[in-house]
């Protein structure tokens, strides 16, 4: 047995060593640069066009315009069919327009996500193989294609569509272990000189508005959240500890992310009588409530991020919260 | 067994003939434990796949009833044959529940809280339920339809679970180098909180 495998391997090592190493180590160089391209693109690019977004059996149109003024990313997001929903970007503000006419904004002291050095591109995340797929065609567009497979089953694969010219991601499907599209989001138009005015984002007026607040990090009662497991890859990112108004107790949020895929964790004091406990899943997003104490104080804890509902479970479990002292 | 477990596989997809259907409940007594891991895996990728919220049976679930069948059937048990096949009878029946039913005892609706028995029996010690995150609504459930599984309102909690999407959204965009897609996912769920 053994030696019929030995004699296997000697076969066919020779074989990726001549036919498949040159052009998948060809090919890797340039998968992975594209990335780091289409990460760049979606951020330095000034464009606008209309996308439709699709999970599930739901179809919705949106409508994205993107500019840079000093500095700083412009972002507007719009819903197009049904509810008006808006989502701005306003450098280091995120406003969030609801569909029950109120608005919510988040300051950012950190800065914008142009500062941030996002780790996709400084390095593609060990645990995807990243393959190109020949190419296709979006919006009138001839495009590139990516395939971005997993290789465990903690995250989710994508199939992406990079814009030729630009390397803007034009269609991106987040796929399931099975090859399902969780996901889809598709460029119908899209205009890479649309001429924006710094009017083109300005915060649509609202009868209420509310600011997600930031609590001092070093106030005495901050909440630490800390996995004691984490899938291969992830890594904490970036924490807060905000609350809505002045009103609500400051949640704690800390937030992790393999470089593609993001998951968040949220801590907050309840009295423990909250019915707030749950699974739930929207497309690829799940998200999970429970409760835990720790000494006199229950904790509500919730997850969401776009990671497969076992892994989420299993990485609620490790979690423990504690009282900054 | 590995044939076994693809007639295992074919049932919790609802493919099996009734006879099939039958044989697979009166051998679920038979299988040991990492069989029935194996089916409870099983039955949460098949939950997950299409999209259903799900939460996984209790592992001593299974123990549990074996322990209550085997309390119910000693005393009463009069042949091997007849009480043989009443255990049968019971441990189908509960299984059918187990695969067809779970989702309706966990229930995505505040009453399954107060739904008596099965909560207490089997989730004494894992109080979690399968319901919509606040406001939003599931794929599957929109899928199901029915009364039963119509999602709950909290509305009181929206503002609790939009700053958490926002927040969520932000940290993603900053470290999935997918530029607008995670604020593209955020304006959908809330236009579809809207909706509702």
């Amino acid at each position: 047995m053994l030696r019929t495998l030995a004699f296997g391997l000697t076969l066919i090592a020779p074989l990726p060593a001549l036919l498949l190493a040159p052009p998948a180590s060809a090919q890797e160089a340039p998968a992975a640069t594209l990335l780091q391209s289409m990460s760049e693109a979606s951020r330095q690019l000034n464009y606008k066009g209309r996308f439709l977004y699709q999970f599930g059996a739901e179809v919705s149109t949106m409508e994205v315009s993107h500019a840079i003024f000093d500095d700083h990313q412009y972002q507007r997001l719009t819903h197009l069919d049904g509810r008006l929903v808006e989502v701005l970007r306003r450098g280091p503000e995120l406003v969030c327009l609801h569909s029950n006419g109120t608005l919510t904004r988040i300051s950012d002291a950190n800065g914008s996500p142009l500062e941030f050095q996002d780790r996709l591109a400084s390095a593609i995340p060990s645990q995807y193989n990243v393959l190109l797929d020949g190419d296709g065609r979006v919006a009138g567009r001839p495009t590139l294609r990516v395939r971005v497979a997993p290789l465990d089953n903690h995250r989710y694969g994508y199939r992406l569509w990079l814009d030729d010219e630009s390397k803007l991601l034009l269609k991106s499907e987040m796929v399931d272990g099975n090859g399902l599209a969780l996901e889809r989001v598709e460029f119908v138009t899209l205009d890479l000189n649309p001429g924006l005015q710094r009017s083109d984002f300005d915060v649509p007026e609202t009868h209420s508005e509310r600011a997600l607040e930031n609590v001092a990090s070093s106030r005495p009662g901050n909440f630490v959240i800390e996995a004691q497991w984490l899938p291969g890859g992830f890594e904490a990112v970036d924490q807060d500890w905000r609350r809505v108004d002045t009103v609500a107790d400051p949640v704690a949020a800390q937030s992790y992310s393999d470089g593609l895929a993001t998951f968040t964790v949220f801590a907050e004091a309840t009295d423990g009588a909250s019915p707030e406990e749950g699974v739930s899943r929207v497309g690829p997003t799940v998200a999970i409530s429970r409760h835990t104490q720790n000494g006199p104080v229950t904790f509500l804890m919730t997850l969401v991020g776009e990671i497969p509902q076992p892994t989420a479970e299993r990485v609620m479990q490790s979690i423990q919260v504690s009282t900054a002292q | 067994m590995k044939r076994d477990f693809e007639v295992l596989s074919a049932l919790l997809d609802g493919e099996t003939n009734e006879f099939e259907t039958r044989r697979v409940l009166r051998d679920l007594d038979t299988l040991n434990e990492s069989d029935l891991d194996t089916l409870a895996r099983w039955q949460l990728t098949r939950d997950v796949m299409h999209g259903q919220a799900v939460r996984p049976v209790p592992s001593s679930f299974n123990a549990r009833l074996s322990e209550a069948l085997a309390a119910e059937s000693a005393p009463a048990r009069r042949s091997g044959l007849v009480g043989g096949f009443a255990r049968v009878a019971v441990a189908a029946s509960v299984a059918a529940a187990t695969v067809v039913g779970w989702q309706y005892w966990s229930g995505p609706s505040g009453s399954s809280v107060s739904s008596g028995a099965p909560q207490n029996t089997l989730a004494a010690n894992d109080q979690r339920m399968s319901r919509p995150f606040g406001d939003l609504s599931l794929v599957s459930q929109s899928a199901r339809g029915g009364a039963s599984t119509a999602p709950v309102q909290v509305n009181a909690a929206q503002p609790r679970v939009n700053a958490m999407l926002m927040r969520h959204s932000e940290f993603a965009a900053r470290h999935s180098g997918q530029g607008m897609m995670p604020y593209a996912r955020l304006v959908s769920m809330d236009a579809r909180n809207g909706a509702r």
